[in-house]
């Protein structure tokens, strides 16, 4: 057999151990190597958290006592792990979204932030918890007698098992204080922590199996075996019994303990670090719990069948490897049992004194002291973690209590299923928390009230029904001698199981309560506000209701306000200061306009001027804002800070649509301009030959006395206006139509000097008139371009004759010539006129440039002639330009890309 | 040969018109059809009106108005401004200028006679007083 | 995603029949004194039943891909989405 001193230091060795473990994962975590540790699986692991001592040796107990029923604990978490995609994800997000801490925060957070709550579930957490560490710290001390149990010179030899459950107590609060407290975390996750747990969920399951493989493959001679043996041996292997009200009790009790219970809600809610690990969890805890179930069975009946009667069931798993004197199996086994018992106790410790500080030291300490938080809120911080300390090591000592007081009680599935039915009384309001919008926080108080008084009654204190002789009497007597409310035969029920009596009982009535309470009652606006966040945690906050907030703003609105936007510590620090400095007390502070100032500079901060302002603004005055839509900013607000580094993408992506927008804008204002000069133009140009017309009509209609000559001069004039007009008109036509791309266009493979020369010939007749020299200076080699033969003979036409009409030289010549140079014809047009001034050069394309205006205007001159070419020649990809010369006069050259022949 | 009108006008077809109904009016008619040409004439041949263009080559009808009005020669020569711009803002600036008169084209013949006699009354009103 | 609405429901159904198949009147009907595989019919029934629900849901998971989880929760954080959530 094992010394106990070996034990001791192999226990002591373990705990070491996981301080390591907890210790590098806090500093992965800090130094941001979280891949590891942020696995799903550590996370599952880390709910594995819920098999504890009480599934490691009491699950066979409870199946060497009740038959199959133990299975009805695992199947439950499974249920709802199959199914998390509908609750867990729905707590997960509204968890992460709202920063929640503890199912206290939780509840007390959807119904209105309400303090009460708060402090109600905390008590009945801590109350129904107390009993499962204390089965913790039992089943720890009952493990280290069995496994010592024949080496009496140990140094167990002078403790008793109080002693020995005070050292693990003392132990265990050391740990979990050095590792859960380590800071004061806004999301309370605890890095080190959980890699320890999923460490010890790895350690239990392994040892447990290995329990399991060693009796039925090396003891037991198989699964058919054992089950004949223990028939033989007069165990009633089907145990038909197992499946009536029982089960159905044990197996909701469990799937609500998977999410009510302190502990586990702390490791799948507060610590889960992604939604996405459900994904996973869904499946493996669920398969982690088959594992650690499959060799339950076997090992009671074996137990049952081959350890002599008086054995207690509970200690199977150490006493059938003792007996077989298997001592190494056997101490694997201890220490299996002894990682479920120390991952409970940490988690569990751990969840309660978050509880215990937010909810009731917290506000406790705000109440009564006017200078906590003033200093940058680390009076808070340490307020926080040293109350957090002292729950931690009440909580424990409290376990320690109930441990001494109720030594006798055996069986620990029992105690196990008194805490489940415990925590359960949250789990009506928790589903209202989630699903029904009109649950208030009255409901919610009296409803989790009378469940925990129901339990309390017919459940909690019967527990206490074989050591104390008073609690025997009340269960026999009812109060006061009245029957119908004895605790385990309410209204005179009787021969109900006192389990499924008081889940019955307690779960009816606490649904009843919450439906009919808050139906009666009305909510407050804050409830209103968090009911909708919870609600409908997947939808967008939009919906929420107008509800107004009338009259002038209290300070507790601020207060409100500021919260939500600064967060509770900053908030808290604010006020302080202010009531500091103005010398009255926090809760006097008069919201003055100073205040206002400077709680809107501090708000601007967080949120922004103009938010800040319109907030405070509409606060102040009174005026019709509803509090929905001061949270909303608010919320909107720390969501965008959370998300800043998608806000900064959007808002790039803002900035250049702004821009662009801006672009396009100034192209609109410009084109406006355009249009309007353009019009202003076209006016003028207009108006010019319709005053000649006009003019010489009026007075050829009223001058009867003039000559022939006259006449005819004058309709000349008339006739050649016209024209004008006509030509004017025209140009406007072809050139809108040829911007808007209105004309088909289609460009044919063409010999572009056959259109120089056609130009020629046509412009020939008007050079001679003007006995302008019309010269081919040189010509390129046969080439093909894609252009439009008419198209290109026009734009050529106008050149040549804008060359010959502006030529005032005295010996005027237009020279033409043309290469090739690259993959580009090139075709020069030259005249040794006046030529284009150089401010003049670059509006000469514009429509009605009067560049070339100077001197001659024989048709007028309409200066749309180059821009109805420059167009042209776009739209054949080639360009026409002004070529700077030296020499007088002007040259214009165009360039049309050469199409390679094949 | 003194001068009654100036005409400052570079659209042959306009000029024309105008050359023909002012004359027919009974006045002396000089006419150039650039805004250079316009100052120097005015010094020269000290016309009694000047009908003035606005879109002149080289100086435009405005520029030459602006500087007629600074000296003192022609400061108080009565000008009757003819634009086919036509726009309110155009008028706006005539009359800013010191311009006296102000008529858009198209215009009809009578108006312009009836503005030219204006004119001219007011060039006798002038004379009066200096 | 199309099949989103389905995995939803299959999900649901997956959840409501695993209760119903853990509970009496089904339960009982593998209740009784016969053996498979050398133990109680009822306990191989409780731990097939079991494995299938790990497995299903394995394989249901697994159809969510983690970019759909991941994209819903930024939508949600960001702007809401009505349309691809559906109220449980």
């Amino acid at each position: 057999m094992l010394s106990a001193n070996f034990i001791i230091l192999i226990a002591f060795a373990y705990i070491c151990l996981l301080f390591a473990i907890a210790y590098f994962g806090d500093r992965w975590a800090s130094k941001g190597k979280k891949t590891f540790l942020n696995s799903p699986f550590i996370y599952t692991l880390a709910i594995s958290v819920y098999c504890t001592s009480w599934t490691f040796y009491g699950a066979v107990g409870s199946a060497a006592r009740n038959g199959f029923e133990f299975l009805a604990i695992y199947l439950g978490p499974t249920l709802v792990f199959v199914a998390w995609w509908f609750i867990l994800r729905k707590l997960v997000r509204i968890g992460q979204k709202n920063r929640i801490t503890s199912i206290a925060d939780l509840l007390s957070s959807r119904f209105g932030k309400s303090n009460r709550l708060g402090i109600l579930v905390t008590l009945i957490a801590v109350i129904g918890t107390t009993p499962y560490i204390a089965l913790q710290l039992k089943a720890i001390t009952d493990s280290i007698k069995v496994i010592s149990a024949s080496s009496n010179n140990g140094a167990l030899a002078g403790f008793g098992d109080g002693s020995l459950a005070l050292g693990i107590a003392a132990v265990m609060a050391l740990f979990t204080i050095l590792f859960g407290t380590r800071n004061v975390d806004a999301k309370e996750q605890h890095h080190g922590v959980v890699a320890a747990i999923a460490f010890e969920a790895i350690v239990k399951l392994v040892a447990f199996i290995a329990v399991g493989v060693f009796v039925v493959f090396s003891l037991g001679g198989g699964v058919e075996s054992i089950f004949t043996k223990a028939q033989e041996a007069g165990v009633d292997i089907y145990a038909k019994s197992t499946f009536g009200p029982r089960w159905i009790a044990i197996l909701f009790l469990s799937a609500t303990a998977i999410l009510c219970l302190p502990r586990q809600f702390q490791i799948t809610i507060v610590e889960n670090s992604d939604e996405r690990h459900l994904k996973t969890a869904g499946w493996a805890f669920p398969a982690y719990l088959f594992l650690m179930s499959i060799f339950t069975i076997p090992i009671a009946l074996y137990g049952l069948t081959t350890l002599p009667a008086g054995a207690n069931p509970d200690m199977f798993v150490l006493t059938i490897p003792l007996a077989a004197d298997n001592g190494a199996l056997a101490m694997f086994a201890f220490i299996g049992g002894f990682s479920s018992g120390t991952s409970m106790i940490i988690i569990a410790t751990i969840a309660l004194s978050i509880m215990i500080s937010n909810h009731i030291v917290m506000p406790i300490a705000l109440r009564t002291s006017d200078n906590i938080g003033t200093e940058d809120g680390q009076g808070v911080t340490r307020l926080l973690l040293t109350s957090r300390r002292i729950s931690i090591a009440l909580v424990l000592f409290l376990g320690f209590l109930y441990f001494w007081f109720s030594g006798n009680s055996d069986a620990l599935a029992a105690i196990g299923l008194i805490s489940f039915a415990g925590v359960a009384q949250f789990l009506p309001s928790m589903i209202a928390a989630l699903y029904w919008r009109e649950a208030s926080v009255k409901g919610a108080i009296a409803a989790t009230s009378i469940g925990f008084l129901i339990w309390g009654w017919t459940l909690f204190l019967p527990s206490f029904g074989n050591t104390n002789l008073w609690v025997a009497n009340l269960i026999e007597q009812g109060p006061w001698g009245i029957s119908l409310l004895r605790p385990q035969a309410l209204f005179g029920i009787e021969g109900m199981d006192p389990l499924v009596h008081s889940v019955f009982w307690s779960m009816l009535l606490n649904a009843v309560v919450l439906i009919i309470v808050s139906l009666l009652s009305k909510q407050s606006a804050l409830e209103r506000i968090q009911s909708s966040l919870f609600v409908d945690v997947f939808l967008e906050k939009g919906s929420a209701q107008s509800r107004a907030m009338r009259g002038s703003a209290s300070i507790n609105d601020l207060f409100f306000v500021a919260q939500r936007v600064l967060g509770g510590k900053r908030a808290y620090a604010l006020f302080e200061n202010f009531a500091k400095e103005s010398g009255v007390k926090r809760a006097d502070v008069e919201p003055t306009a100073e205040f206002f100032n400077r709680l809107e500079r501090e708000l601007a901060g967080s949120i922004g001027a103009a938010s800040a302002h319109v907030v405070l603004s509409k606060v102040l005055s009174g005026s019709e804002v509803s509090l929905e839509e001061v949270m909303q900013i608010a919320d909107e607000t720390q969501q965008v800070m959370k998300y800043s580094q998608q806000l900064e993408q959007t808002t790039a992506q803002l900035r250049s649509t702004a821009d662009q927008l801006q672009t396009a804008n100034s192209r609109l204002r410009e084109l406006d301009l355009q249009k309007d000069d353009f019009l202003s133009k076209v006016s003028h140009e207009v108006r010019t030959p319709m005053t000649a017309i006009r003019s010489f009509s009026e007075i050829l209609l009223t001058h009867d006395d003039l000559s022939k000559d006259q006449q005819k001069k004058f309709i000349t004039t008339i006739n050649t206006e016209s024209m004008r007009l006509t030509k004017l008109l025209d140009e406007i036509l072809d050139l809108n139509a040829l911007e808007r791309g209105e004309r088909p266009w289609i460009n044919l493979s063409i010999d572009p000097r056959q259109a120089v020369n056609r130009a020629i010939d046509i412009c020939y007749p008007i050079a001679m008139q003007k006995n302008v020299k019309l010269e081919k200076v040189t010509q390129a080699r046969k080439v093909s371009v894609n252009a439009d033969a008419d198209r290109l003979t026009q734009v050529f036409i106008n050149l040549i004759t804008n060359a010959i009409k502006y030529n005032d030289a005295r010996k005027p010549f237009v020279r033409i010539s043309s290469r090739k140079i690259r993959e580009k014809y090139i075709v020069e047009f030259a005249d040794n006129g006046q030529g284009i001034l150089e401010s003049d050069a670059q509006h000469i394309f514009e429509k009605f440039s009067r560049g070339r205006r100077k001197n001659a205007r024989d048709d007028g001159g309409l200066g749309l002639g180059l821009a109805i070419s420059r167009e042209i020649i776009d739209k054949m990809n080639g360009k026409l330009e002004l070529v700077k010369t030296k020499g007088r006069g002007a040259t214009f050259r165009v360039i049309l890309p050469i199409i390679s022949k094949g | 040969m003194k001068i009654d009108v100036l005409i400052a006008e570079d659209e042959p077809g306009i000029l024309a018109s105008l050359d023909f109904i002012l004359k027919r009016a009974g006045w002396k008619i000089h006419s150039v059809t650039d805004g250079q040409a316009v100052l120097d004439a005015v010094k020269t041949i000290k016309p009694k009106v000047l009908v003035l263009d606005v879109m002149l080559p080289i100086k435009s009808g405005f520029e030459v108005l602006k500087q007629l009005r600074l000296e003192q020669s022609s400061k108080n020569l009565p000008i009757l401004i003819l634009t086919a711009k036509g726009q309110e803002k155009d008028k706006e600036l005539a009359k800013e200028l010191g311009a006296n008169a102000f008529i858009t084209k198209p215009y009809a013949n009578v108006d312009v006679i009836e503005a030219v006699r204006m004119l001219m009354g007011i060039n006798k009103t002038d004379k009066r007083q200096g | 995603m199309a099949n989103r609405r389905k995995l939803e429901n299959a999900a649901l159904a997956l959840s409501v029949f695993g209760v119903i198949l853990l509970l009496p009147p089904i339960l009982s009907i593998f209740n009784i004194e016969t053996r498979l595989f050398g133990a109680p019919l009822v306990v191989i029934y409780l731990f097939g039943i079991w494995l299938l629900l790990i497995v299903a849901t394995f394989f249901l998971s697994s159809f969510i891909s983690n970019s759909d989880i991941n994209a819903t929760s930024k939508e949600d954080e960001i702007k809401g989405n009505k349309t691809t959530e559906s109220k449980n």
